[in-house]
């Protein structure tokens, strides 16, 4: 018995289209997965459907980058959001995961009684969440054609308070195991640390 | 009046693919003119997002095109290079050619 061949054109992938809906901006989001449907199209009638679907999903995949970081150029204020977001799961992620256990466990090595050079520690790595956190802002929401200074005074200054007031209020005013030199060295360093992750990041936005 | 950068080496790949296809041009021909001519594998998305870059410093223009069924009921976005586009394009080649002429054949090290 002869078996009757499938006519219907086969559709791509659904679940891969629907991360291109989410990440693509609206003026391009048609062209591109209509570019998408014609080739994947094209290529099932040299194809078979496994061979055609491998390579949407690997267009889909290595593309979701470059359409994310667009449509986030485009709609600041996602891009705002998401950098804040960032940042925060940035030196959240630092301090409990790096730098509470790498001074705690300093501190456990050397049968420290004092935990000043722990701490000092602490707070050295927490700023480094903090370089990463400006690097991260920089990277999503600084504008390529606009001068890193201007990027910094319309971007970086405004998000960098909201990161940084929960926890500088908390480091001057709700813990009493905070000693000055503590805070001397948080509000000292949390600008330039702010500033220095802001400049690598902006590194990688000018390519 | 900011100075005009160069373009980076992606941005001159999609232009050139641009001046070669003319103003029928549109993601999948771009894709395959860089592909085919240069070998290297690159995503239609980078394609798309440098078009809207260049498309932003008015190097490109764009305009739709019909929809077909071939596309899923979609249309196309035609793309086509400016005169901006163009002298930006000339600026950059001369300042590549400017940098390596003279540097093929590659020159012997000193013994």
């Amino acid at each position: 018995m002869n078996e009757c061949p499938d006519t219907t054109p086969g559709k791509p992938p659904v679940f891969a289209t629907m991360l291109i809906r989410l990440s693509t901006m609206n003026d391009i989001r048609q062209a591109f997965l209509g570019d998408l449907e014609e080739e994947y199209r094209g290529r099932l009638t040299k194809a078979d459907k496994h061979q055609a679907d491998t390579w949407y999903w690997q267009q889909a995949a290595r593309s979701l980058p470059h359409l994310a970081r667009t449509a986030a150029g485009q709609t600041q204020l996602l891009a705002l959001i998401g950098a804040t977001i960032a940042g925060y799961l940035t030196v959240t992620v630092f301090d409990i995961y790096v730098a509470r256990n790498a001074a705690s466990a300093y501190a456990r090595a050397y049968e420290l009684e004092s935990y000043l050079i722990p701490r000092l520690i602490y707070f050295l790595l927490k700023l480094s969440g903090v370089v990463s956190a400006g690097g991260l802002i920089s990277y999503l929401t600084f504008k390529t054609d606009a001068p890193f200074w201007k990027n910094v005074r319309n971007r970086l200054a405004p998000l960098g308070l909201l990161l940084i007031l929960p926890a500088t209020w908390l480091v001057l005013y709700q813990s009493a195991d905070y000693s000055s030199v503590y805070r001397l060295i948080w509000l000292a360093g949390i600008a330039p640390c702010l500033l220095a992750g802001a400049w690598v990041g902006a590194r990688f936005t000018k390519r | 009046m900011p100075k005009e950068k160069n373009l980076g080496e992606f941005e001159i790949l999609v232009l050139a693919a641009l001046v070669h296809l003319g103003r029928e041009a549109y993601g999948v021909s771009i894709w395959q003119e860089i592909e085919t001519r240069t070998g290297q594998t690159v995503s239609l998305g980078a394609i798309y997002a440098t078009l809207h870059r260049l498309e932003k410093k008015s190097h490109v223009l764009s305009r739709m095109g019909a929809a077909t069924n071939e596309r899923g009921g979609r249309a196309k976005r035609h793309y086509e290079i400016t005169d901006g586009g163009k002298a930006q394009f000339e600026k950059s080649l001369t300042v590549l050619k400017n940098m390596t002429s003279g540097i093929a054949p590659w020159p012997e090290a000193p013994a």
